[in-house]
Order: structure tokens, then sequence, then C-alpha cells
């Protein structure tokens, strides 16, 4: 991939180059129009984040809160059952999640990870904290214990009070 | 002799004259920085964005080169294969994307 091949859409989803997007971007850009403070959404396919979404339930919260990067950036962590990827189905349902306010990532069942931010360095540390805190719940087959709820609490206080909401 | 100096110019704002240029901000143009750690960023805009009051979103910056290096380095670090997995980023009123096929 070299730095011409880069596809530019504008707000409405239409090319203005002449290579196809990722089917995927209808997803992308409905998060970015729903969440004006995100500017940076990476859609990722690690091993460890499709196993560990392979294990899951769907539901509000999936990946239990086994190491304090993962807890402090994207617990608790929804994850949407699986829907047929590039999908409108999917799109909506993924910008609805991420709707919530200060949320920065959502799993999608057998399929990866949408991790987001305001810039590309948050979106890709997310990305990565989920990407460990997967890893340590598929290496130990499902068993890791999770950090208690009074502990969670002190891990994500500062990010409460910088930003102001849970 | 120094050349091309930058010329010191009296402060009007508060009509004090300074010697010496202040330094420039190392402040990215974005309204997020990542902190001394270098793994958080935070919202510098302040609470009138945060409650809504303010409508203006301040416009974020990024080559098409950056986009390839984010790309790559999801690629380095096994979180994409070849073709599965990708970046959008806004850029004003408009977006880069991965194209087709590629990651």
């Amino acid at each position: 991939m070299t730095p011409d091949s880069v596809v530019r859409l504008d707000s409405n989803g239409s090319t203005l180059s002449d290579v196809k997007p990722t089917k995927e971007a209808i997803m992308h850009l409905q998060i970015l129009n729903a969440r004006p403070d995100l500017n940076v959404v990476c859609h990722v396919h690690g091993v460890s984040i499709v196993a560990a979404s392979a294990m899951l339930e769907p539901g509000e919260s999936s990946l239990p809160p086994v190491c304090p990067g993962f807890v402090y950036y994207a617990y608790p962590l929804p994850m949407l059952e699986f829907m047929v990827p590039g999908s409108a189905a999917l799109a909506a349902s993924a910008a609805e999640t991420m709707l919530s306010r200060g949320r920065l990532a959502v799993l999608l069942q057998n399929h990866g990870l949408i991790a987001a931010g305001p810039d590309w360095q948050t979106a890709v540390n997310v990305a990565e904290e989920v990407d460990e805190a997967a890893s340590v719940f598929v290496l130990s087959q499902g068993k890791a214990k999770g950090i208690d709820d009074d502990k969670i609490r002190a891990i994500r206080g500062p990010w409460v009070r910088r930003r102001g909401y849970e | 002799m120094v050349l091309n100096a930058p010329v010191a110019r009296p402060s009007r704002s508060r009509g004090i004259h300074r010697a010496t240029p202040l330094p420039p901000l190392l402040i990215s143009l974005t309204p997020y920085m990542v902190d001394a750690a270098g793994d958080l960023a935070y919202d510098l805009r302040g609470s009138g964005a945060r409650k809504g009051t303010s409508k203006m979103r301040e416009r974020y910056e990024m080559t098409p080169d950056t986009f390839c290096e984010v790309c790559r380095l999801l690629y380095d670090r096994h979180l994409v294969t070849g073709v599965g997995g990708n970046l959008c980023v806004r850029v004003g009123e408009e977006f880069m994307v991965t194209p087709s096929g590629w990651s």
C-alpha cells in the first residue's frame, strides 16, 4: 500500500479517487459521523481478538477485566453478535453502540475489533490494550480472573476525572 | 551573527516589551495531545465543548504518508492481516480510508 492508493471519500461516502474503498468504509463513516469527538477508527483482526470473540457471548460487557490497561481504556467492552462484514446492518449497529459517550472500542463476534480515538495514537493504543487482554483471556483458556470492582473504579478514576464522564 | 533571527515585537496586549521572543508552544494543532507517558490523549478544549455549548470541532490533520505508516504499524504488530482490517481517518470534511484488498 502506498500513499497514492489511500482512498479519499467525501462526507457522503462518495469516492474522490479512482481506487475502490474497503467494503467496511460505510461502518467507519457512520461511526465518525455519530461521534464528532473521534477522528480515527481502526478495525483490526488480531488472532487473539478473534479467538476471544468466538469464546464470549454478545452483550454490554464481553471480555473480563483481566489487565489494567484494558480496564482503563476499554472496559466494559460490548460485543455485537456476528453480522456479515461490510453489511449495512453491521454498520448501523456498530455506530449505535459507539454512540455511548467516551466509548472507544466495540468487539465484533467471530470478526474482530473496532478501536477509535481522537488521534491515531489513541486508536492504535486501544487496539493493543484490547489485544493484550484478549491474549491473556485466550492463553488462560477463558479462566483468567478479573480485577475487583473497587480496583476497577480506582483504575478508571483518572479517566473519569479528565473526561468528566464514566 | 545570526541571520533570519526572529524579530522581538512589543506585546500590545499587555504593553510590556519582551526582549526575547517566547518559545513556540509545544502543543499540536489538534485539540488533543499525548501526555508525558506517551499513551494518553485528553481533551484540551475545556468544558465548553464537552457540554455541547460549542459546535466548533477543530480539524485533525493526517497526511497519506502517515496513514500508510499507521497501517504498516498495525500490520507489523499482527493486528491486521494482508487484506483484513482497515483504517479510516477524518480530515476536515473528508475521509481517508484503506483501499479494498489492502490493509
